[in-house]
């Protein structure tokens, strides 16, 4: 087997086995939405989800967090075409706004919790701050992964493996991102409308 | 022996309550789990079967692998026995928490798990490490254990059917007392079997260089792990196998083809050798024991050194070594088939 084509057959059992990775994330996100499903009724004389939760501050992490993965898909297209800088750049802006989305996050987390509503409130902050905070995680480990890819992009930018690891990162940003329309659905559109 | 392993895997969900028989869970939850018990036996004596008609018109060598997977045949069998008496609740009644269920239960574990660990150990050594295991010294640790064996655990059926019941620190009836003398008898040929084991293990690494396997199939074996060298190597198939037949390597060697032609070799890109999988798994064990012991600062440290390896991995440029189709091939040919 020649250098090309092993790499070709390395950049394919990569991408096999992260797609294994997703769908097993996405089993666990299945767990935490039904969970939260099951459990969003037992507040315990708390607030419910219609008090607690304001749809147009969701609606901005949303806004944000999709902002994001379009710099995101910007920035593997650029690599595709060799547009280096541009790579560089919608990968930065696609950092800054996942900060971003996280700092958002963090405050309304902050908030419910100043506010008394934690996580051992009753069953459904339980649910709520597990469902949404798993999410949260990934974005923080997304964002490690980030700034590591943006490291060795200017490093070595014409390497193989440069499009290999761009091509694994865009699917983990692209499903976290999926993840969070339904989050913004199931989470605080239903929760606003009950 | 598939549909009765299959059975097995089902059954044996649906057969635990028989830890609890005198618990008071009632008659018909007892009888339920009783009769899933005494079911699970017939798949597993469906397997039995098999072992031994696989054997039935064979040519049997008696080496030391061959020997311990008959101990384990005939031990696993007196234990699957007794079990499927204590599977009816009114007798397990009788002989709940005594020795007889002492007994029974180390005729299946010994039998089915230290017996078998050991065939296999004996077998697959010589594809791990390069050279065989002191045959003799074997076969006399198999001969011992078996024995030690029985006369270790057939005396605490009787005893527990006499009313002995285990962790005992002393007992009033001088008449268990000749059977416990028995049972001490056959531990100290147990030990004298774990002895054996040990000196063979010494022995067989003192005499490494008589014993090495140079053929890679050392026991003229039936399938493709025999058919590379031992210690198998780092890439394992130098050509990838293409399975026809169910004993494939026994079918190549019949038909004369085991040697394959120089154009079927290509080259093999493996991982290189990185210290770094080390390096990760001490600093997240040492993160383990930091968060169980609420060492905060360590636990802190030991996480960022677990990120800063995995992103330095990802830094290293050429993780992969080749390994040529040309060499695959000359150490393919210089080995002794």
């Amino acid at each position: 087997m020649n250098h090309v084509a092993h790499a070709h057959d390395k950049h394919e059992t990569a991408q096999l086995g992260f797609w294994l990775y997703l769908m097993t994330d996405l089993m666990l996100f299945a767990g935490l939405f039904a969970t939260y499903m099951v459990l969003r009724g037992g507040t315990s004389g708390g607030p419910t989800a219609s008090e607690l939760f304001d749809p147009t501050f969701a609606l901005t992490e949303t806004i944000v967090l999709l902002l994001s993965s379009f710099t995101c898909g910007i920035a593997a297209l650029a690599l595709r075409y060799k547009k280096q800088s541009l790579a560089l750049w919608g990968l930065g802006l696609t950092v800054v706004l996942g900060l971003v989305f996280l700092a958002l996050e963090m405050k309304e987390f902050a908030e419910f919790y100043s506010e008394g509503h934690t996580w051992q409130a009753n069953a459904f902050l339980s649910s709520f701050f597990t469902l949404v905070g798993t999410h949260g995680l990934h974005i923080s480990i997304g964002l490690v992964w980030a700034s590591t890819l943006l490291g060795y992009l200017i490093r070595s930018p014409h390497h193989d493996d440069a499009h290999r690891k761009m091509s694994l990162f865009t699917l983990f940003w692209h499903f976290l991102d999926i993840i969070w329309v339904f989050i913004f659905t199931i989470v605080y559109l239903l929760g606003v409308l009950s | 022996m598939v549909a009765a392993l299959i059975a097995i895997m089902f059954f044996s969900f649906i057969v635990w309550q028989h830890h609890f028989f005198t618990m008071g869970a009632g008659a018909n939850v007892n009888a339920f789990f009783g009769i899933m018990t005494m079911v699970i036996a017939i798949p597993t004596g469906v397997k039995i079967f098999n072992w031994l008609f696989t054997m039935y018109k064979g040519k049997i060598r008696f080496d030391a692998p061959m020997v311990w997977f008959l101990c384990f045949v005939v031990t696993f069998t007196l234990g699957g026995v007794t079990g499927v008496m204590m599977a009816v609740p009114a007798i397990d009644f009788q002989v709940h928490n005594s020795m007889f269920l002492v007994a029974h239960f180390h005729n299946t574990i010994i039998g089915g798990v230290v017996f078998g660990f050991l065939a296999g150990i004996t077998y697959w050594f010589p594809k791990i490490f390069g050279f065989r295991l002191h045959d003799k010294l074997g076969k006399y640790s198999a001969y011992a254990w078996q024995i030690g064996f029985i006369l270790a655990f057939m005396p605490l059926y009787a005893l527990g059917l006499m009313g002995a019941v285990r962790r005992i620190d002393h007992y009033d009836d001088p008449s268990w007392q000749p059977f416990f003398i028995v049972s001490a008898v056959g531990v100290l040929v147990i030990m004298l079997g774990v002895g054996l084991f040990i000196l063979q293990l010494a022995v067989s690494i003192w005499k490494r260089k008589e014993l090495r396997d140079t053929t890679g199939d050392p026991w003229n074996g039936r399938t493709l792990e025999w058919s590379v060298p031992s210690p198998a190597p780092e890439y394992n198939f130098a050509i990838e196998p293409e399975v026809t037949h169910r004993d494939e390597w026994w079918y190549r060697k019949e038909s004369k083809l085991a040697v394959p032609k120089k154009s079927s070799y290509q080259d093999i890109w493996l991982p290189k050798n990185s210290g770094l999988g080390i390096g990760i798994a001490v600093c997240a064990g040492l993160f383990g024991f930091a968060m169980i012991w609420h060492i905060w600062w360590l636990g802190f440290a030991a996480f960022l050194a677990v990120v800063a390896l995995i992103v330095f991995r990802t830094y290293a440029d050429e993780p992969e070594k080749r390994i040529s189709a040309e060499h695959l091939y000359h150490l393919d040919k210089g080995r002794k088939q």
